[in-house]
């Protein structure tokens, strides 16, 4: 996989759409398959993918068919579900208030 | 000991029969004697005596479902946590869980901390909807038969939820083994959504109180503005013939109070129905999520992430706040009644005072001016005009109040936001 030119700013909700799937799906998950999760084009999936890679997020698993797969690290999985804390924290807050 | 789950059908079945007996014991002297000439005075309201008897037997009754020796705050999370995932509504506090079983049953889940553990219990009760279905015929006197049907009916299915929602929750053998964690993400996702879809729906719910209720104002006021005019048309009218003049006045007041319901009526479903058609959608929204994390099901492939969802939606925060603290008053019950109370009291004073100067003008009261009907109108406007200047009060404190929480609100999240921009930023650096 080429290096691509990475987002100045990654989008927080790609980032998630691809972390929370691979999380939800908890094996190896075709490329193909996260494309259409995260919603995004074939280069800009590429683009993330890389990112992803390359913070240790996700890894690029190959099967005995050859396909390449991706898989979420240990790492992925405590930075989605730090987020999705701070979300709590964020919502709990507001329904604090309400 | 741990859990002891105690069957309660044959508690619950005694508690129907005596609920039914207790209606009929009181209620038996209307059906029976009600349609006789020498009725005593105690008669016409039997059956009101009666369905009230069943309602504070019904749902008043505390029923004990078991004993858990554990701490409160586990026992709480873990029955709300199972609740959320059958997709019911609960609203939390420190030792009851408020579970909406349908639109119009509602189930109150009691947590008592005692030497033994905690001890579990429930007590039936009823949304507003369910409630509704139940007082207005008891009050109507007649119908009062309807009401013990309806009570009776919304009793079986909170007394049914319990038995085949809430046992199950339970383990026989009185340890509480698999308690979810706080921190797992599934749970925090479950538990998220259902609040928001609560949220939302409380938001709907107030938005919709609202707009009903500034539609009856319309209509009150319209009314009240016809009155007026008409009165005003009717006396500065010199045709002598009281029917022609009446009949003169009827039309353009008519029309001018309606010309000023219709636009008022509009004004209103522009300013809320959007509000409203806001908060629905984010219930469907939300309710997908809540559904696909509570079934732990693969959502649509190009479905946004329950993440994405979760987050804009609380964007809108501000607005739901507004939406509802702003409530309507007749959630208020100290405001609403006083309200009434000023109403109720003022309307019959101006038509009775110009019922009296219209008898006077037609020369069916004698030839003596009706002295106190002036005083009368006069007192009722004052009402009136007290009553408009109530509600303003009440209309400004609650706008303090939402706009303190508005400020509070806007410097609280200001952290969690800045949290998730700056672990982005790290993430980007940290290659």
């Amino acid at each position: 996989m080429s290096e691509a030119v990475l987002p100045d700013r990654p989008d927080l909700y790609v980032v998630v759409r691809m972390l929370e799937r691979l999380w939800r799906v908890g094996e190896p998950m075709l490329k193909t398959k996260l494309q259409v999760a995260a919603n995004v084009n074939y280069n800009i999936f590429t683009k993330y993918l890389i990112w992803l890679i390359s913070r240790n997020l996700v890894v690029p698993v190959y099967g005995q068919d050859d396909h390449e797969r991706v898989s979420i690290t240990e790492k992925g999985r405590k930075a989605y579900r730090q987020l999705v804390e701070w979300m709590d924290e964020f919502s709990r807050g507001q329904r604090g208030n309400i | 000991m741990g859990f002891l789950v105690e069957k309660t059908t044959w508690r619950e079945r005694t508690l129907l029969a005596l609920s039914v007996i207790c209606f009929f014991l009181p209620a038996l002297p209307f059906f029976w004697l009600g349609l006789g000439e020498a009725i005593p005075v105690y008669v016409p309201i039997a059956p009101t005596v009666g369905g009230l008897a069943t309602l504070s037997i019904l749902y008043l009754s505390n029923f004990r479902i078991g004993t858990v020796a554990a701490s409160l705050e586990p026992v709480r999370w873990h029955l709300a946590y199972g609740i959320r995932l059958s997709q019911h509504q609960v609203s939390e506090s420190f030792s009851t869980l408020r579970v909406q079983v349908d639109s119009t049953s509602e189930v109150e889940i009691s947590l008592k901390t005692t030497l033994k553990g905690i001890v579990i219990s429930y007590k039936a009760g009823a949304t507003d909807t369910g409630w509704a279905t139940m007082v207005v015929p008891l009050v109507t006197v007649w119908p009062s038969i309807i009401a013990l049907f309806t009570s009776l009916w919304i009793y079986i299915k909170c007394a049914r939820y319990v038995r085949n929602d809430i046992f199950p929750l339970l383990p026989a053998d009185g340890v509480l083994r698999h308690v979810v964690s706080h921190d797992d993400i599934g749970a925090m996702l479950v538990k998220h959504a259902a609040e928001d879809h609560r949220l939302f729906s409380e938001a709907y719910e107030a938005d919709r109180d609202t707009y009903w209720d500034a539609l009856a104002v319309i209509v009150c006021l319209a009314f009240f503005g016809w009155f007026v005019l008409f009165v005003i048309l009717n006396a500065t009218s010199a045709d002598p013939d009281y029917m022609h003049r009446v009949m003169d006045a009827l039309v353009p007041s008519i029309a001018g109070a309606l010309a000023c319901a219709i636009p008022s009526i509009w004004i209103v479903r522009r300013r809320l129905k959007p509000r409203m058609t806001r908060w629905r959608n984010w219930m469907t929204r939300v309710d997908r999520v809540w559904k696909v994390e509570a079934t732990k099901s693969m959502p649509e492939d190009s479905a946004p992430s329950s993440f994405e969802v979760l987050s804009e939606a609380t964007k809108d925060a501000p607005m739901l706040m507004k939406s509802l603290r702003k409530a309507a008053i007749d959630k208020d019950w100290n405001a609403w009644s006083t309200l009434i109370f000023f109403i109720w009291l003022g309307m019959p004073m101006i038509v009775e005072g110009y019922w009296s100067m219209t008898l006077f003008a037609i020369g069916q009261s004698g030839n003596a001016f009706p002295v106190l009907a002036i005083p009368q109108v006069g007192g009722g406007f004052a009402l009136l005009v007290v009553a408009w200047i109530y509600y303003n009060r009440w209309k400004r404190r609650q706008d303090a109040v939402v706009n303190q929480e508005l400020a509070n609100w806007n410097h609280r999240h200001e952290e969690p936001r800045h949290r998730m921009e700056r672990f982005l930023e790290k993430l980007q650096s940290d290659v």
